[in-house]
C-alpha cells in the first residue's frame, strides 16, 4: 500500500516511515502541509498521516485543498489533544485522529493497517 | 366821693347807667317816675312775683322798691333775692304796717336800706331816692376800687411771682449745671464700666447680657436683637427668649442697613416672620466689624435692634446712650466673632480630619505623636507612632517618615501590621521660611484589600501564564519526544536483544517516557480550568508531583514513605498536586540548611476512613505568635516578591473542598510537620 506521511517532526516522520516499511508498505514523506498537498495529490496514496500543527499549511487547511482529488483514508495526528478530538476530525472527512504522544508506534501502525483493510 | 352826688344825684349830670325797680302791685306813681327821669335814670316795673324774679335774676338795678302789697312773705322773699343778684343795689321795702316781722326779717334777711310807707311824699321819695342811688354809688364805687386794689395786689403778687420764679430758675439752672456734670461724670464712668465688662466678655451670650443688664434702666425697650452675617453665610440671630439666650439662624437672607432706622419696615417683617411673633417699633443700630470684615474680605455685616415703645424724651437719651456705647460694643462683637471665627476654622479642620477615613496623625521627628484624628488608635501624648498604630516597639518596615523628613518631601511607603498593610504618606510640614522641618503628617491608606486582590489577579495570572507556557512547551516538546520514543520503538524491532545498542535503545525510549510523564503532569498541574474529579491515590498524586520539585529538594535527605496505593480519594488531582507541591516547597525553603523532608502517607490513625498524608521538615518550625495567622491568606514570612501568602491559604481551601482537613505540629528548633487527612472513596484490592 502507498502511505503518505506529512508531519514537521522528522523524528515522527522517520519512525513512522521506518515501521511502516517493516511492514512492506511503500511510504511518502512531507515535511510541511504544502509539500503534503503536492505529494497526496502526485502519489495518490492509499492512507495519509496528517500532522494538525505544521508550517506553511495546516492538516486541516491540506484536506479543504485537496477536495475531490482526494484519495485513500486519513489519520489526523496532534500533540495539542485539547484542539482536536475524533469528532471534529471526522467532521473534517478525516477516518482517525490519534493523540501524539504516542504511547506505542506499532500499535498505531497496526491501526493503520486496521483501516486500510 | 364827689360832693356833687352828695348834693343832689337827681339833679347831677352823671350818668347813673343802672335803672331803678319798682316791684308792687300798684303802677309807679306818675310823680316818682319823672324824678327818676331827671336822675337819667329809667325805671322797670313788675307788677307779679314771678316777673320781679325775672328782672331781679336778670338785669342790673341800682335801687330796688319792694312793696309788701304783694304780700308779706313775697315782698320778704323778693328783697332776699334782690339782696343776692343785685348786690350793689340799694333796697328799699314798702309797707304800710310796718311790724315787727318784716323789720326783722327785711333788714336781717334782706339788709333793706329803708322801710318806708307806702304813701310817701314826693319830696321825702326824693329825699329817700337820692340817698339810696348815692348808697348805690357809694357801694359800686366802693367795690370798683376793691376791686382795682385787688387787682393791683394781684399784679404785684404777680410781679413778685415772676421774681420769685426767675430766682428759682437761676437756682435750678445752677443745680442743673451742677448735676449735669455729675452727671456727666457718672456716665463716664458708667461707659468705662461698661467697656471694661465687655472686654471681660467673651461670647456673643455674654455680651449681650451685659448690655440687656445695662439697658434695664429704659424700661418699655425690648431686649437687644444682634444680627450678623459673615463672608456670605446665612444670617446669625442672636436674641432673649424670657430671659434665656436664643441664637438661630435666619432663613432669608437680611439686608443689612448701614446707618441708624428708628423703623425699618423690611427688617421688622423679618424679624417678626423670624420669631413668629408681632413687632412694634425697632430701632436698628449698625455695627461696625472692623478685624472681621478684614478677614471676611468685606462681607461682614452686623446690626442691633431693640423694640421700644420709648416716649420722644426718653428715645433721646436711649439713643444718646446707645451711641455712646455702639463703639465699644462694635469692637466687642468684632473681637468674638473673630475669635469664633478662628476657632470654628480649626474646629472645622478638626472636624475635617476626623471625617476622614483614613487615619492620620503628625508625626515628629522622634516618632512621636503630636495630634492624630480619630481614625488614628488612641495613643498616649508622645507615644511613638509605630506602638500605637502598629504596636511595635520597633519604627515599621517601609516607614517613610525619615526619608521625608530628610528630603524635605513627601514620601511613601508600605507598611505591614498583622495582615493588614498600609500605604502610608508622609508630608513633611514646612516652615515659614523653609527651614528643616522637624514634623510631618502621616496619612495611613489601608491597601490590604485592594493588595490582596492585587495578589490575586497576580496570582491567578501568574498561574494562566504557567499554563499557557507550559501548554505551549508540552506542544512543542511532545512532538520530537513523540518522534524519539518512537523512532527507539521502531530500532528496538531491528536490533536484536542481547546487543549493547539494544539496552541503549531501551535506555532512550524510557527516558523519552519520563520526559512525557513529566509533561503530562506539568501540563495538568497547571491547568487553570476545572477539571472532573477523579478517584485517585494519594500516592499517585505524590509519585506525579515530586519531578516536579525535584530541584527543591536537591539540597535536602528525602524520605517517602507511601503506604496507601489502595485508598482512593475523590479530587481533581491537579488541584491535590498544588497543594502537595505547595507543602513540599514550603518545607524545603524552611530548611535554611540542609536539612531531612519526609512524606509518609498511612490510613489515618484516628480515623481508618480517612487517608494521612504528612510532610514533615527539620526547619525552625513556626512561631507561635505567628502559628494561628498561617492559613489566612495574604500571610507570609518570605520576603517581598518571594511568596504571595496565598499558598497555604488555598491549600486550605482545596483540602476542605474535598472533605479533608489540614492541621500541622511545630516545635521551634525542631520543625513542623503538616497532616492532610482526606476521606477514602474507596479501597482497591
Amino acid at each position: 500500500m502507498k502511505i503518505l506521511v506529512v508531519d514537521d517532526e522528522p523524528l515522527v516522520r522517520r519512525s513512522l516511515g521506518r515501521a511502516l516499511k517493516s511492514r512492506g508498505h511503500i511510504v511518502f514523506e512531507a515535511e510541511d502541509g504544502l509539500q503534503g498537498l503536492l505529494m497526496w495529490r502526485e502519489q495518490k496514496p492509499d492512507l495519509v498521516f496528517l500532522d494538525v500543527l505544521m508550517p506553511k499549511m495546516t492538516g486541516p487547511q491540506v484536506l479543504i485543498e485537496i477536495g475531490e482529488q482526494r484519495t485513500g483514508k486519513v489519520i489526523l495526528m496532534s500533540a495539542f489533544s485539547g484542539e482536536h478530538n475524533m469528532e471534529t476530525t471526522m467532521q473534517m472527512g478525516a477516518d482517525l485522529f490519534i493523540p501524539k504522544p504516542f504511547e506505542d508506534i506499532f500499535s498505531i501502525v497496526n491501526v493503520a493497517e486496521g483501516l486500510l483493510k | 366821693m364827689s360832693l356833687a352826688i352828695k348834693s343832689d344825684l337827681l339833679r347831677n349830670d352823671s350818668p347813673t347807667a343802672d335803672p331803678l325797680l319798682w316791684i308792687s302791685k300798684e303802677p309807679l306813681p306818675q310823680e316818682y317816675r319823672s324824678l327818676a327821669l331827671m336822675a337819667r335814670a329809667d325805671w322797670a316795673e313788675a307788677q307779679s312775683v314771678i316777673q320781679a324774679e325775672r328782672l331781679l335774676q336778670s338785669g342790673r338795678f341800682s335801687v330796688v322798691f319792694v312793696s309788701t302789697d304783694l304780700g308779706e312773705d313775697a315782698a320778704l322773699d323778693l328783697i332776699y333775692v334782690a339782696k343776692i343778684h343785685q348786690g350793689f343795689s340799694s333796697r328799699i321795702l314798702r309797707s304800710q304796717d310796718l311790724n315787727e316781722r318784716i323789720t326783722r326779717e327785711g333788714i336781717n334777711r334782706g339788709q333793706v336800706l329803708r322801710i318806708i310807707p307806702q304813701d310817701l311824699d314826693v319830696d321825702t321819695f326824693h329825699g329817700l331816692l337820692n340817698g339810696a342811688l348815692e348808697k348805690h354809688l357809694q357801694r359800686s364805687k366802693q367795690f370798683q376800687l376793691l376791686k382795682e386794689s385787688s387787682q393791683r395786689n394781684r399784679e404785684l403778687e404777680g410781679l413778685n411771682n415772676s421774681l420769685e420764679h426767675i430766682v428759682e430758675e437761676r437756682t435750678l439752672h445752677i443745680e442743673i449745671s451742677h448735676t449735669e456734670e455729675a452727671e456727666k461724670l457718672s456716665r463716664e464712668r458708667l461707659l468705662i464700666r461698661f467697656i471694661k465688662e465687655l472686654a471681660a466678655q467673651g461670647s456673643f451670650e455674654d455680651i449681650l447680657q451685659v448690655l440687656r443688664k445695662e439697658l434695664r434702666k429704659f424700661h418699655k425697650l425690648g431686649d437687644p436683637i444682634l444680627a450678623y452675617s459673615v463672608a456670605g453665610a446665612k444670617t446669625e440671630l442672636m436674641s432673649f427668649h424670657g430671659g434665656q439666650f436664643r441664637q438661630s439662624e435666619s432663613a432669608i437672607d437680611i439686608v443689612f442697613p448701614d446707618k441708624y432706622h428708628s423703623n425699618h419696615p423690611q427688617l421688622v417683617r423679618h424679624l417678626a416672620n423670624h420669631y413668629g411673633r408681632p413687632f412694634i417699633k425697632t430701632l436698628i443700630f449698625p455695627l461696625e466689624l472692623k478685624l472681621i470684615q478684614q478677614l471676611a474680605e468685606g462681607s461682614a455685616e452686623a446690626i442691633l435692634c431693640f423694640e421700644s415703645s420709648l416716649a420722644d424724651k426718653d428715645l433721646s437719651t436711649f439713643l444718646e446712650y446707645v451711641n455712646d456705647r455702639l463703639g465699644p460694643l462694635s469692637m466687642a462683637l468684632d473681637r468674638v466673632l473673630l475669635e469664633y471665627q478662628l476657632s470654628s476654622f480649626s474646629y472645622r479642620w478638626e472636624k475635617t480630619f476626623d471625617s476622614m477615613k483614613d487615619p492620620i496623625a503628625i508625626v515628629d521627628m522622634d516618632y512621636e505623636v503630636v495630634r492624630a484624628n480619630k481614625k488614628f488608635p488612641e495613643h498616649i501624648s508622645g507615644q511613638k507612632c509605630h506602638v500605637s498604630f502598629a504596636g511595635s516597639k520597633e519604627i515599621c518596615h517601609g516607614c517613610p517618615v525619615a526619608k521625608a523628613l530628610k528630603e524635605k518631601t513627601s514620601g511613601s511607603g508600605q507598611i505591614k501590621i498583622g495582615v493588614k498593610t498600609y500605604q502610608v504618606y508622609s508630608y513633611p510640614i514646612m516652615g515659614e521660611n523653609g527651614g528643616r522641618s522637624t514634623n510631618v503628617v502621616n496619612q495611613y491608606v489601608d491597601i490590604t484589600e485592594s493588595r490582596q486582590l492585587y495578589l490575586k489577579v497576580l496570582q491567578s495570572e501568574k498561574m494562566g501564564a504557567i499554563g499557557k507556557l507550559a501548554g505551549h512547551i508540552a506542544h512543542e516538546l511532545n512532538n520530537p519526544l513523540t518522534g524519539l520514543r518512537s523512532l527507539a520503538q521502531v530500532l528496538l524491532h531491528e536490533v536484536p536483544k542481547g546487543e549493547a545498542l539494544y539496552s541503549d535503545l531501551l535506555e532512550i525510549e524510557k527516558a523519552a517516557m519520563r520526559s512525557q510523564k513529566i509533561i503530562k503532569n506539568l501540563l495538568e498541574f497547571s491547568h487553570n480550568d476545572s477539571q472532573p474529579q477523579e478517584l485517585i491515590s494519594v500516592d499517585e498524586i505524590v509519585e506525579k508531583t515530586l519531578p516536579m520539585l525535584k530541584t527543591a529538594l536537591r539540597s535536602h535527605r528525602f524520605q517517602l514513605h507511601l503506604s496507601s496505593r489502595q485508598a482512593l480519594v475523590q479530587v481533581e488531582p491537579h488541584l491535590l498536586q498544588q497543594v502537595v507541591f505547595n507543602l513540599v516547597n514550603n518545607a524545603c525553603q524552611s530548611m535554611k540548611d540542609p536539612g531531612t523532608l519526609t512524606i509518609t502517607s498511612a490510613i489515618s490513625p484516628t480515623n481508618p476512613n480517612c487517608i494521612e498524608l504528612s510532610v514533615g521538615d527539620t526547619g525552625p518550625g513556626i512561631p507561635e505568635n505567628i502559628q494561628n495567622k498561617i492559613f489566612e491568606a495574604f500571610f507570609t514570612t518570605k520576603k517581598e516578591g518571594l511568596g504571595t501568602g496565598l499558598g497555604l491559604s488555598m491549600s486550605k481551601s482545596i483540602v476542605e473542598r474535598f472533605g479533608g482537613s489540614i492541621h500541622f505540629e511545630s516545635k521551634l528548633g525542631k520543625g513542623t510537620i503538616f497532616f492532610i487527612t482526606l476521606p477514602i472513596k474507596e479501597m482497591t484490592a
